[in-house]
């Protein structure tokens, strides 16, 4: 059965229908989603909440893409929504954080890459780290960025590049792994 | 060719950014979004609003709180009203009352059970919000209004504790845990260090008291938005 005439179905309520596309599409969301949030229970709440908001939206599915870039849509403006309302709540214990470690973490003295680059990716801007994400991380087209983030492809390759210009600047240390 | 090795470079070593499990826990997701819409069919209120329901089902960490927690103030007032009426009506000697098997009264002490039941989870919903949002804001005039709500709840925490509600021990140990957490919210100086804060912090962390809320509250019932 075609993915349109599934989508038919699941818009009568037919649950096997529901079921067959959430099989074709969960691994995709959840990775998304799990990108973004980096925390399982996080990740599993966006998924369920992308599906359970597509399934009730469906009859205003309007055929203008594909279902499954209809349904990214939906779960990364979850996905984002729900990682800012975390964010904001816990702003403050992470400036206490940090405000604790001030002076005592030196650029230089920090020899974790990993540790390094992850801080740089989420000191991104949010625009250009949801960007980086999809593509280098996910294998996104440009063109689905763009179509799922309701922006232009051309809008999503240069928040890209920008986005590895700033790492780079940013991992400037490292610059020997990389040219070698 | 120094940008594309930085390019190759940075993927390989990105990829450990929030790498996805390699197993997607499709049937438990599964198995929370089938519960979710079919709460949504059976209840009214969900078909009123569905989503502030459904979010109902997918933990709700992340939703939007701080617009919540009047409502929580309002339902802790009218739960507390509540119980309030049916110990009133009940009256003081209800104790000592003859038992009189009956079809009845059977019927009454199922629905009696079930309007403590909605009860009990309105009011852990309620203290729910108001936990989160006490962790999350930490401005002295939210906190102040927090404290207000803390002092209700607190009050409907304890009538609970002393009504068949508590006659589940699970729940009669969470009210138990709740009191003492409330109990010190309601005694916190707004403008306490914030090591006095992070106390009631750890108490809440300790005590699993968000989790344990969060399982009690079951799925289909609408926290409001």
């Amino acid at each position: 059965m075609s993915e349109s005439q599934l989508v038919a179905r699941a818009i009568e309520g037919d649950q096997a229908a529901q079921r067959a596309l959430y099989d074709a599409h969960v691994d995709r969301v959840y990775r998304l989603a799990y990108r973004v949030a980096g925390d399982d229970d996080l990740a599993r709440d966006f998924t369920q909440e992308a599906f359970i908001r597509a399934f009730d939206r469906l009859p205003t599915f309007r055929r203008e893409s594909s279902f499954g870039t209809w349904l990214y849509t939906i779960a990364m403006s979850v996905s984002l929504n729900g990682i800012r309302s975390i964010k904001r709540l816990r702003t403050r214990e992470v400036s206490i954080d940090a405000a604790e470690s001030l002076g005592k973490r030196d650029r230089h003295a920090d020899p974790d890459l990993k540790d390094r680059l992850k801080r740089a990716i989420e000191d991104l801007p949010p625009g250009y780290r949801t960007v980086f994400l999809m593509h280098d991380l996910e294998g996104y087209t440009h063109e689905e960025i763009g179509e799922v983030l309701g922006i232009q492809s051309g809008t999503s390759k240069a928040q890209l590049f920008r986005a590895r210009a700033r790492l780079r600047e940013v991992l400037a240390d490292f610059a020997g792994a990389w040219s070698a | 060719m120094s940008e594309e090795k930085f390019e190759a470079w940075l993927k390989e070593n990105a990829d450990d950014y929030h790498r996805p499990p390699t197993n997607v826990p499709r049937e438990e997701m599964w198995e929370t979004i089938a519960r979710a819409r079919q709460a949504q069919r059976l209840s009214p209120i969900a078909e009123r609003s569905p989503v502030a329901s459904r979010r109902s089902h997918v933990s709700g960490r992340w939703s939007s709180i701080a617009g919540r927690w009047p409502m929580a103030v309002a339902a802790t007032l009218l739960i507390g009203a509540g119980i309030g009426l049916g110990y009133w009506m009940r009256g003081p000697s209800a104790e000592q009352a003859p038992v009189v098997a009956s079809l009845t009264s059977a019927a009454d002490s199922a629905i009696s059970s079930a309007t403590y039941d909605v009860a009990s989870v309105a009011h852990l919903t309620a203290v729910e919000t108001m936990l989160t949002s006490f962790r999350g804001d930490q401005q002295t005039e939210t906190q102040a209004s927090l404290q207000r709500l803390a002092r209700d709840l607190l009050a409907t925490t304890r009538l609970l504790m002393d009504s068949p509600a508590a006659e589940d021990a699970s729940r009669r140990q969470l009210l138990a845990d709740l009191e003492y957490v409330l109990a010190q919210i309601v005694v916190l100086d707004p403008n306490a260090p914030a090591e006095d804060r992070a106390m009631v912090d750890r108490a809440i962390a300790r005590e699993q008291v968000l989790t344990r809320i969060r399982s009690s509250i079951p799925a289909g019932f609408s926290r409001g938005n």
